[in-house]
């Protein structure tokens, strides 16, 4: 060993000192995510494997690439994926402005009172599981239901519609009925990047002759910016992790070309039967695509913001 | 300070008052049902039709509820979970946030990276369950706190937060000689009460509503939490068919009403709804960041 | 001060993650429950005591419950009190909690010394099973529709015990004190291995004079009972009989309850639904199809006769006679509308229960009854739904069974004629009488069931639950149901034949390919079924029809799936004997 070699093995001793309490920091969260996600992803290999239930951990026989091949000649997973980008996509661009639409909207609020509880309310519908929601929405949406009722005593309707029995309607109830659910919960970490902008900069901005409006845009939005875009790369990365409760109660065999997603179908062709080894290479063959999704976010973001805000 | 309103703004108001209005009332609506008809005679609920108040008044779903003892110990495990669970998620995932968010933290490239990988591939869920059992975390209580101890999603929005906060106050108690770990307890902790409330609240209320875990994970009944009751006696309903069409002898009057399960609902969320308006005023009043002057 | 604080949580929390990580470092644990090798030691095998009571003769109210139990002890307990955890994907509140809770199953505990804690499933039974095999997490007992196609996996897999080797073991009288009936419906891996406690199968009494009375027909078609006979009683024998009747009700009825009326009401959200009910009467069975030719069997959509029953269907959803939303309710939902707007649903009749105490509480007369099913597409005999004879449940005791001794004591009193009453029916005298061997519920019992409090009633008490391992040996006085008796409800009996022949062990095993198989091909056919119903016009419906029959038949091993219902089906006929097609099969 070279002098040379051991004092940069002495400098770095040196500086891994100085930073010990940091370190001492980072590390157990390193050694949590072998332990709870490295671990558990290498079991991926039961994707290649003929797993049933019952046997040890990664041991089935290896069977190559039969899930996947078995995956793509199946019309209607195919069909699942397509259901599934196609609803996510949508969700995505009405639901994920309307929180910070929500949050802006609130913020202009000046009555304190008023203002805490049309938010303190937002949440509630957040707490209802999808079970109770699904008989809030069949009382809503049936065919002697109130919506029917109204539309056609407004005259907008002939006849009673069954809403919940429509290819057509699938999208906008399950749209929709998400919002309702989501926009006040999500509206909260908005809300938490609004509070914290400087109240001076309003003050200084006022002063200047800036209308409500030019305050809204001019400091508020860009202020929870970078809130903004987080959150936008975290809700593309997740976009294939469609709302399986909603999904699951939502579908019916008359909606089923539209509203089959890979979660529920995966559901019922993997975990109901027992297949393991399917489900698991359908999950596989869903992180990759959700890889790609998540990478042309943070690519779009960075040249949106020209190199400033990206995830990594 | 006090802006003055222009006239178009004043209408603005109108209608935003308005508008916002009619969105509390869309946004009650749901629990508001489920209130009404928890306190409805079971029987009569299956007519429909409830869309206000109960029709027959009635406090037996909740003493059907209430009957069952093993409640009040499967809150004290829920209450238990919340609170552990949602201070470590808080402590652990905030202390690799800060770490990470240091630009001079050897191996943070790796660290970060190692991070990253885990959101964009899981094992799924079976390869998961079966590491929770193979680390022996089975039918005991660390199962619902460990595994929750980190997120790399909530990491990120911490560590962004860190990013974004003035670098001034640290420098200064560096150069007083406190350590990274007093940093980041005295100075860093304090001043993210916002992000922690925000992400706090999600942890509490993801802790509070959890009962996938105890449903795989845990045999023994006293360590259930309330949720999981919840599910027993909906999932109790959603079978009926099943269970009803496999034998002649039961009644349908036998499973438990749409009713019973709603006032079970309301027994289950009740508390952590009443917590919310705590963490809230932590970020409704702006009060931190802009403190820190430059 | 606050530093120290902080810094001591910060100590702990890593202390207790260390400890969390240590402890995950370990080598894997054995997760099967204590040993109870030390309680061994004061197993007592069942007394010969003789004693004066014999319930199933006699049982007044003033029955002497504390003697009773007392004596019972004697005979039945076990030396040592215990808990055992049973699994059930029935979902019974009552179940939710120990034997202890209810006042008629604590009873047993007190008898026989072992306790019950219920564990009822949140998910499908199949799926819940998987994932017991996959954790290795077991109960002590599991209970199970027999039908599910999982049973023999369980047995092949080794996860449950022989009765038969575990009798060997403990308690060598046990399968000679079982009804014959109960041993040979054990018996389900075609060996000669009791492998479980079957049920609820039909006892002798309940044949009379070549028919059965009980246990069959679940299935049948509902109608209003006033608005039945407002119409004039029309008869349905025919398909085309069963439309006028719908297009009467339709003309006479737009509206009921202040909403459009629904002449057929049902559900087919998520499988069978109702629609099988209908599907008897054109001939076609559950999931399956056989041709009775060559007894070779496929799937249930490939049957001759499905086209004619999807074109029928579609004729009624397109003249607005099917319920627009069949296939978006549920089953709770479908029983709203019955409480409301329906004027016929074909389902079980005891479904209905409830919908009937709501329409009664209007109209006495107002309740929905059984009528005579339509004969098979315009031939002389109705084809009616099957039943099988060899019981509802399975009881199995897991290889992770703490206490094997115990429950093997639990089944054997369970299935005694005192212990079957017992677990099922409740307390001697105060749950229930006995007169000259015929047995009725009591004035409390039948008064909660006719108030519509039951289940309110029932949750302390624990009564008509716990069946699993119930075998008739008294027979039942018509007392149970008033409801049933006073409309003749219960007459769907007749409509039915005992089907064991075509349902014994035809369950697939769904990880095999066959399995595949099957699950794709009946994706395929659930999903194409909606579409054919409800198509705009009779040519697409046979279009949708034809086409799917051809995918189905072009699904990938599907010749494995008909060779293994034909295997099965033609053992299945050697074994049970082939009754008369839509005739019942006399007792084996």
């Amino acid at each position: 060993m070279t002098d040379h070699s051991k004092s940069k093995t002495k400098l770095f001793l040196k500086k891994l000192l100085n930073q010990r309490w940091l370190q001492i920091m980072v590390i157990p969260g390193i050694i949590w995510l072998v332990i709870f996600c490295y671990i558990p992803m290498y079991g991926i290999i039961i994707a290649f494997q003929d797993y049933t239930p019952g046997n040890p951990f990664w041991g089935g026989s290896f069977v190559g690439f039969k899930h996947f091949i078995a995956f793509f000649n199946d019309k209607y997973a195919i069909q699942a994926v397509w259901n599934t980008l196609r609803i996510s996509f949508i969700k995505l661009i009405v639901t994920f402005p309307a929180p910070i639409i929500f949050a802006l909207l609130l913020n202009e609020v000046t009555s304190t009172r008023f203002k805490k509880l049309v938010q303190s309310v937002s949440y509630l519908p957040y707490f209802i599981s999808w079970v109770v929601m699904w008989g809030l929405l069949y009382a809503l949406l049936n065919i002697n239901g109130p919506l029917n009722t109204v539309l056609e005593e407004l005259g907008i309707l002939d006849e009673h519609i069954a809403f919940l029995a429509r290819v057509d309607a699938f999208i906008p109830i399950a749209v929709l009925s998400d919002l309702w659910k989501g926009v006040g919960w999500s509206s909260i970490l908005y809300l938490a990047a609004i509070s914290n902008v400087p109240q001076d900069m309003y003050e200084a901005a006022y002063i200047d002759g800036a209308s409500r409006l030019q305050r809204c845009l001019h400091i508020t939005l860009p202020s929870i910016m970078p809130t903004v875009t987080i959150m936008l790369i975290l809700a593309v990365s997740g976009i294939l992790g469609s709302n399986f409760d909603q999904h699951l109660l939502l579908q019916n065999a008359n909606n089923v070309s539209v509203a089959r997603t890979i979660d529920v179908y995966v559901y019922n062709m993997g975990l109901q039967t027992g297949r393991y080894s399917y489900a698991t290479a359908v999950n596989l063959a869903r992180s990759i695509v959700s890889f790609f999704l998540l990478y042309a976010a943070d690519r779009l973001s960075r040249w949106v913001s020209h190199g400033e805000r990206g995830l990594f | 300070m006090k802006f003055k309103h222009t006239t178009g703004e004043k209408i603005f108001d109108v209608f935003l008052y308005i508008f916002l209005g009619l969105l509390a009332v869309l946004f009650i609506y749901p629990f508001w049902t489920v209130i009404a008809m928890s306190f409805n005679s079971a029987t009569d609920t299956m007519r429909g039709g409830i869309i206000l108040w109960p029709r027959e008044f009635t406090l037996n779903n909740y003493r059907a509820v209430f009957k069952d003892n093993s409640i009040f110990q499967a809150y004290f495990i829920t209450i238990a979970r919340t609170v552990i669970g949602t201070i470590g998620h808080l402590l652990f995932t905030s202390a690799l946030a800060y770490g990470l968010s240091k630009k001079h933290l050897m191996f943070r490239k790796t660290y970060f990276n190692l991070c990253i990988i885990t959101m964009f591939f899981s094992g799924g869920m079976i390869p998961g369950v079966l590491n929770i059992f193979r680390l022996g975390l089975g039918n005991s209580f660390l199962v619902y706190v460990v595994p929750g101890l980190y997120s790399v999603y909530d990491m990120i929005i911490i560590k962004s937060f860190f990013n974004a906060m003035p670098q001034s106050l640290e420098e200064s108690a560096k150069i007083d000689g406190a350590n990274d770990l007093v940093i980041f307890f005295r100075i860093v902790l304090p001043n993210a009460k916002a992000v922690l409330a925000t992400i706090g609240l999600a942890t509490a209320v993801g802790q509070w509503n959890a009962w996938f875990d105890a449903y795989l994970y845990v045999d023994n009944p006293d360590l259930w939490p309330v949720q999981l009751l919840l599910q027993r006696v909906i999932a109790s309903a959603t079978s009926m068919s099943d269970a009803v069409a496999q034998n002649p002898n039961i009644t349908a009057g036998s499973i438990s009403p749409y009713s019973v399960q709603l006032a079970t609902i309301i027994v289950a969320i009740g508390p952590i709804i009443l917590i919310y308006p705590f963490f809230q005023k932590y970020f409704v009043k702006g009060m931190m960041i802009g403190a820190i002057k430059e | 001060m606050k530093a120290v604080f902080r810094k001591s949580i910060i100590i702990l929390m890593s202390s207790a993650l260390i400890a969390g990580l240590a402890a995950c470092g370990g080598s894997d644990q054995d997760q099967t429950a204590a040993g109870t090798e030390s309680a061994d030691t004061s197993y007592r095998a069942v007394q010969e005591v003789s004693t004066d009571w014999d319930i199933t003769k006699n049982v007044d109210e003033s029955f002497d419950l504390a003697k009773y139990i007392a004596d019972e002890h004697e005979k039945w307990y076990l030396g040592y009190d215990t808990t055992l955890s049973l699994w059930t994907p029935f979902a019974w509140k009552t179940c939710n909690r120990s034997f202890s809770n209810y006042k008629a199953l604590k009873t047993v505990k007190e008898i026989t010394g072992v306790d019950v804690t219920c564990d009822v499933a949140l998910s499908d039974a199949t799926e819940a099973l998987y994932l017991m095999m996959t954790t290795g997490n077991w109960p002590d007992i599991i209970t199970l529709d027999g039908a599910t196609p999982i049973v023999n996996e369980l047995i092949q897999g080794g996860y449950v015990y022989s009765l038969t080797e575990l009798a060997e073991k403990y308690d060598p009288d046990f399968i000679s004190s079982l009804p014959p009936a109960m041993v040979e419906a054990g018996k389900v891996a075609s060996d000669d291995t009791v492998w479980g406690m079957v049920s609820d199968i039909a006892p002798e009494w309940k044949y009379e004079n070549g028919t059965i009375n009980g246990n069959l027909g679940n299935q049948g078609y509902m109608v209003r009972h006033d608005i039945w006979e407002a119409l004039g009683e029309p008869s349905i024998a025919t398909p085309e009989d069963l439309y006028n009747t719908l297009k009467l009700f339709k003309e006479k009825y737009p509206t009921l309850d202040g909403k459009n009326s629904i002449p057929l009401g049902g559900y087919g959200n998520g499988g069978d639904g109702t629609l099988l009910t209908i599907g008897y009467s054109f001939g076609l069975k559950q999931d399956i199809s056989i041709n009775f030719d060559d007894d070779s069997v496929t799937l249930r959509f490939l049957d001759p006769n499905y086209e004619e029953f999807a074109v029928y269907m579609n004729r009624l959803f397109r003249e607005g006679l099917l319920d627009p939303e069949f296939f978006v309710k549920n089953a709770q939902q479908s029983t709203e509308g019955a409480a409301s707007n329906v004027f016929m649903m074909p389902w079980v009749y005891h479904a209905l229960d409830e919908a009937n105490m709501i329409l009664r509480q209007n109209d006495p007369d107002s309740v929905f009854v059984a009528i005579e099913p339509m004969n098979n597409c315009g031939s002389s005999f109705s084809y009616r739904g099957s039943s099988r004879m060899t019981g509802s449940s399975i009881a199995f005791i897991t290889k992770k069974c703490s206490d094997p001794a115990a429950a093997l004591r639990l089944m054997r009193y369970g299935a005694s004629p005192a212990g079957s009453l017992q677990m099922y029916k409740g307390n001697p005298g105060e749950h229930y009488i006995v007169k000259d061997g015929v047995f009725y519920q009591s004035d409390a019992v039948y008064e909660a069931m006719q108030g519509g409090s039951w289940s309110e009633w029932n949750l302390d008490q624990g009564v008509n639950d716990f069946y699993f391992f119930y075998y008739g040996s008294v027979k039942e006085g018509l007392r149970t149901y008033p409801l049933r008796e006073q409309f003749d409800i219960p007459n769907t009996y007749p409509y039915s034949y005992d089907g064991t022949n075509e349902l014994f062990g035809m369950s697939v095993n769904t990880t095999t390919d066959a399995g595949i198989a099957f699950t794709y091909a009946n994706q395929i056919g659930w999903t194409e079924q909606a579409r054919a119903i409800t198509a705009s016009s009779e040519e697409e419906c046979r279009q949708i029809v034809r086409a799917m029959q051809e995918e189905i038949k072009g699904v990938y091993n599907f010749d494995q799936l008909e060779a293994f219902w034909t295997e099965q089906y033609r053992s299945n006929v050697a074994r049970f004997g082939r009754g008369e097609w839509g005739e019942p099969n006399p007792a084996k």
